[in-house]
């Protein structure tokens, strides 16, 4: 009788298996969602703010940025090594960051001959503190006076688009971006389980999730 | 009796409205009616219906992305290099080599242009020679998954061929960054941030206090706020 009884009901929560529809599953899916989506709403006003920044790049110019070259005096510190460039510009400028190859870094040439008599080839020492407001371009020859610094401060929005791409990002912002990565896919899962028929009707919301994950799946296997 | 006990009853929930704490902290008091509240939910729910498989595939692309310095070159992508045979007399038009490459090789969809393509001069110094150049053609195809990049140049025997087909994952992370991706997807893309700017507004505003405290609550989003203040100016 009440098997019977329970086969007819109609379901409240129309993708959420008979098995998890106790009120205790339910709960616990509803405050998994609230405090995900609560930790992450933020996050999802900048990434989705940056997204149309970077995909409409002309019309969001926000890539302009200024630079300007430092020379940073040596004295009497004797620098032979690219840690050792790096070491020493961090305690000149106080940086809190730490040093790094620059990416895309074109490799030099170094089998290209020199005209004979007309020069020696001094080691070059090149690296970067990078962060996504400010970078410094680090370069150094051997034998200098000045360590040549090249520092790059970029505007608000393009300091957002970093932050987005994850461009000079630090270890704590590179876990921010995993955790809001996953609590995406868990908000999409536990907010499909969630649908209730308060929302509107199960039909309409299967075309609908049904046609989002067609499309996605379309461009995801087939690219495009 | 009766009419003077309603009264009372009446006087207590008007008293009782202003003290009790509201079921929905973050919906301002002029909003908080059941319209409002359901138009809220419908909307989030709707949202969230549409945008849920393109938040999973732009979440695990987000994640490989994020740590794209170590994985990008472990993604499996397939290179192929191979000739095609073509009539000898060569082409006139970079148009009709398009054709031609397009129906060869079963490509839909017009070529895109390579960024950086060197400039070709027609005439090169060898020596004391002047060797006139060849007709130079080249062809770049692209989508999320593939790339084919074709040159040929005039008088040859073969189109030269790279294909590039990428995984799955390499895909979604071509898709999200939404590089050589075509109109529908940058719609898509576009529809997306939308609804993720929605669904977080609303989000909020839905918030009830049967998820948990308030106070709780606005800590927890503010980490995210403080993080992003203090990481972007971080050297």
């Amino acid at each position: 009788m009440i098997q019977k009884a329970r086969g007819k009901l109609s379901k409240a929560h129309p993708f959420l298996p008979y098995a998890l529809q106790s009120p205790m599953f339910l709960t616990w899916l509803r405050r998994g969602h609230g405090w995900l989506g609560a930790w992450g709403a933020f996050a999802g006003i900048l990434f989705g703010l940056t997204t149309i920044m970077m995909v409409h790049g002309e019309v969001f110019r926000t890539a302009e940025s200024v630079q300007n070259i430092i020379q940073l005096p040596v004295g009497e510190a004797a620098i032979s090594s690219v840690d050792e460039t790096g070491a020493f510009v961090k305690t000149q400028l106080e940086l809190t960051t730490m040093w790094r190859a620059p990416r895309n870094q074109a490799a030099a040439d170094m089998g290209a001959g020199i005209p004979a008599g007309k020069g020696t080839r001094q080691p070059t020492y090149v690296t970067q503190f990078t962060s996504p407001g400010t970078t410094l371009d680090v370069r150094y020859v051997r034998g200098n006076e000045y360590i040549e610094i090249t520092r790059t401060e970029r505007g608000f929005l393009e300091v957002l688009n970093r932050l987005h791409r994850g461009n000079g990002a630090q270890l704590g912002w590179t876990l921010l971006g995993d955790a809001f990565s996953g609590a995406l896919v868990v908000l999409a899962m536990t907010g499909v389980l969630l649908w209730s028929k308060m929302d509107g009707s199960r039909l309409l919301a299967v075309s609908l999730g049904g046609a989002g994950f067609l499309v996605v799946l379309y461009f995801g296997l087939a690219g495009a | 009796m009766a009419s003077n006990s309603l009264g009372v009853l009446g006087k207590q929930l008007a008293f009782r409205r202003r003290q009790e704490p509201r079921a929905h902290p973050f919906l301002p008091r002029a909003l908080h009616t059941q319209q409002f509240l359901r138009w809220l939910r419908r909307t989030h729910a709707w949202l969230g219906m549409a945008g849920a498989a393109a938040g999973v595939i732009l979440g695990i692309s987000g994640i490989t992305l994020n740590h794209r310095a170590n994985l990008s070159s472990r993604l499996p992508t397939d290179i192929s290099v191979y000739q095609v045979e073509v009539p000898r007399e060569g082409f006139g038009e970079q148009s009709e080599f398009e054709r031609f490459v397009q129906t060869r090789l079963d490509i839909r969809g017009p070529a895109t242009m390579p960024r950086g393509a060197v400039a070709r001069p027609a005439v090169v110094e060898v020596g004391s020679r002047m060797l006139d150049q060849p007709r130079h053609f080249e062809a770049y195809y692209a989508s999320a998954s593939e790339a084919i990049n074709v040159s040929y140049v005039n008088g040859n025997a073969y189109i030269d061929v790279e294909h590039t087909e990428r995984g799955l994952l390499s895909t979604w992370n071509r898709l999200h960054l939404a590089s050589a991706s075509g109109f529908g997807w940058i719609l898509i893309v576009d529809a997306f941030s939308g609804a993720l700017i929605v669904l977080s507004v609303t989000g909020i505003l839905l918030w009830s206090r049967l998820t948990g405290p308030r106070l709780l609550a606005i800590g927890l989003a503010s980490t995210v706020l403080f993080s992003t203040l203090y990481y972007a100016n971080f050297l």
